[in-house]
């Protein structure tokens, strides 16, 4: 499906919509100025359109939401998971001295139902569209909590899974130190990340690491504009934070060294 | 027009009350102050530091001011404070014998907040006691126990034992113990334990979970299940764990025994004798075959 027609504002009325991306539905009616929402995630997801019945229907468990005056529609968006992702590339992947290489990542994007006012957004609810373990980027004595992501970093991005719930964020890394540089697994941060939408999916801006050696922390450039490979692409959603100047970061991390005390 | 009347009546005001006076209008307006400047200094750094360091600073301020004050009262009332500080000084070496523990304990404290082997917020265990740091004082650290029972550990006692800080890092490790039926295959186990690791979404999936045979026991092979999982999440992967590991089991067809006894009459070859009872109530002896 068209992300645009996908990702947008939809009215609400007194009948109730369900909105579904992948495993994730939205179900959302308006009663008086109240706005009556309830969500769920399955594998196999009920189709898209007007439910029939929607107030009998036992196992919808509805959030009521009271406005001062009627809200018109509700807008539907996606937005990255709140924290790191780590990720596993496909193969052992080495790259010589100064050679760079581009993988692509399916990050499963967080659906997000709000209601713009005309000071600050009123977010209904927020789902996660795939629930992704726990896991840990650094030593059990410090480091950073993330997600796993359960897909691969692939080299081609057609060989990346797609669907109407995730964006594909192409990743640059360059060896920019004096050995050849092997990577099995990377950490990246979604919260620096726009959304853009293309004919037939998601896309996150490009992000550049370049590897300076192991005891040096990675050069790190969050790029501001759309991914080279979109013809037409179209922003939906800014990152949550802004980029600061010179992010410099350990990114990489070989199994070897992982800690197994 | 004289602009100094009021001043020359206040002075005159001031010369007229007694020491008395004087000393309790000085302790009146000098508490508040002190209080006022230690919470405040207090504040500000637990604000950029931690609560730790602010504890200790707010602390200091009040009893160094404290005693800026009591001094400035005796001096107030005509004691001499050169024949105070001798007789300090010989007091000191009597109370010091009596109040051996106090000052042994003060010194703890002192120690304790320079080395921080815990921050109040931290989850102890302290001998027999598991809590919650409330506050570090000079004398004693306040504890509250998870069923919410107070807790006062002199410093010194605190100095002496071994003090487990369950939350000084991030993430931590819980080791579960499970044991099989004999007749079970090894590997399927192992790898039956990490799948039901793997899918709880409490346990990290970096550190990996480890999966190691421990040994034969009495009844059962024993297997121990290490899960990282992040300080905040105990209980949640406690609770989940315990039953995803059972609801497997129990779906692998993978028997968790109960202990075994094998029972001997004398011998390792007689059987036992059975005894057969019919619905009437008469009973008769029968051979096992």
């Amino acid at each position: 499906m068209n992300p645009l027609e996908l990702w947008k504002d939809h009215e609400i009325s007194p009948a109730a919509t369900r909105w579904v991306a992948g495993p994730v539905s939205v179900l959302f009616y308006r009663s008086g100025n109240d706005v009556l929402i309830a969500d769920s995630v399955d594998d196999v997801p009920p189709e898209a359109g007007v439910m029939e019945d929607f107030q009998s229907a036992a196992s919808v468990k509805w959030r009521r939401w009271c406005f001062e005056s009627k809200p018109n529609s509700l807008t539907i968006h996606p937005i990255m998971p709140d924290r790191p992702l780590l990720v596993f590339t496909s193969d052992l992947i080495n790259l010589p001295v100064d050679a760079k290489a581009v993988l692509y990542v399916s990050i499963p994007v967080v659906v997000k139902a709000f209601v713009k006012a005309k000071y600050l957004e009123s977010v209904l609810c927020s789902v996660p569209s795939q629930k992704l373990s726990n896991s840990w980027f650094g030593t059990p004595m410090e480091g950073e909590l993330c997600y796993a992501l359960k897909s691969l970093a692939q080299r081609e991005a057609n060989e990346v899974e797609w669907s109407d719930h995730t964006a594909i964020c192409p990743v640059e890394i360059y060896n920019h130190s004096k050995a050849p540089f092997q990577i099995e697994r990377l950490c990246i941060r979604p919260s620096f990340f726009n959304i853009y939408a293309s004919s037939m999916r998601l896309w996150t801006n490009r992000v550049a690491f370049t590897y300076r050696g192991d005891s040096e922390m990675s050069k790190i450039d969050y790029r501001q504009d759309p991914p080279e490979e979109l013809s037409n692409p179209v922003k939906l959603v800014d990152a949550a934070e802004a980029v600061p100047h010179g992010i410099v970061r350990r990114t990489f991390s070989n199994l070897v060294s992982s800690i197994t005390t | 027009m004289n602009p100094l009347p009021l001043a020359i009546s206040f002075n005159e005001l001031l010369e007229s009350l007694g020491d008395w006076q004087k000393a309790g209008i000085f302790l009146l307006i000098a508490i508040p102050v002190v209080y006022l400047v230690a919470r405040l200094v207090g504040r500000v750094i637990t604000r950029r530091f931690d609560p730790h360091n602010g504890a200790l600073a707010k602390k200091s301020i009040l009893f160094v001011g404290l005693i800026i004050i009591l001094l400035n009262v005796l001096v107030e009332l005509g004691f001499d404070l050169t024949a105070l500080l001798g007789a300090a000084g010989i007091a000191s070496v009597a109370i010091g014998f009596a109040s051996q523990t106090s000052l042994s304990n003060i010194i703890s404290g002192i120690f304790l907040y320079w080395e921080k082997p815990f921050q109040i917020g931290d989850l102890v265990r302290i001998g027999d006691t598991l809590g919650i740091v409330q506050s570090i004082d000079l004398m004693s650290t306040k504890i509250r126990k998870l069923d919410n029972i107070f807790v006062r550990i002199p410093n010194e006692t605190l100095l002496k034992t071994s003090v487990e800080t369950i939350t000084k890092y991030p993430i931590r490790r819980m080791d579960i113990n499970v044991g099989v039926a004999y007749k079970e295959d090894i590997r399927h186990v192992m790898e039956v334990l990490r799948d039901v690791a793997d899918k709880n979404p409490y346990c990290l999936d970096e550190p990996k979970p480890l999966v190691i045979f421990k040994d034969f026991g009495d009844s059962s092979l024993n297997f121990m299940l290490g899960l990282w999982f992040q300080k905040t999440e105990f209980l949640d992967l406690k609770n989940s764990i315990m039953q995803d590991i059972k609801e497997r089991f129990d779906a692998e067809g993978i028997e968790i025994p109960f202990p075994h006894r094998s029972l001997y009459s004398g011998s390792a070859t007689d059987p036992f004798p059975i005894r057969i009872v019919n619905e009437a109530g008469s009973s008769g002896k029968a051979s096992p075959e």
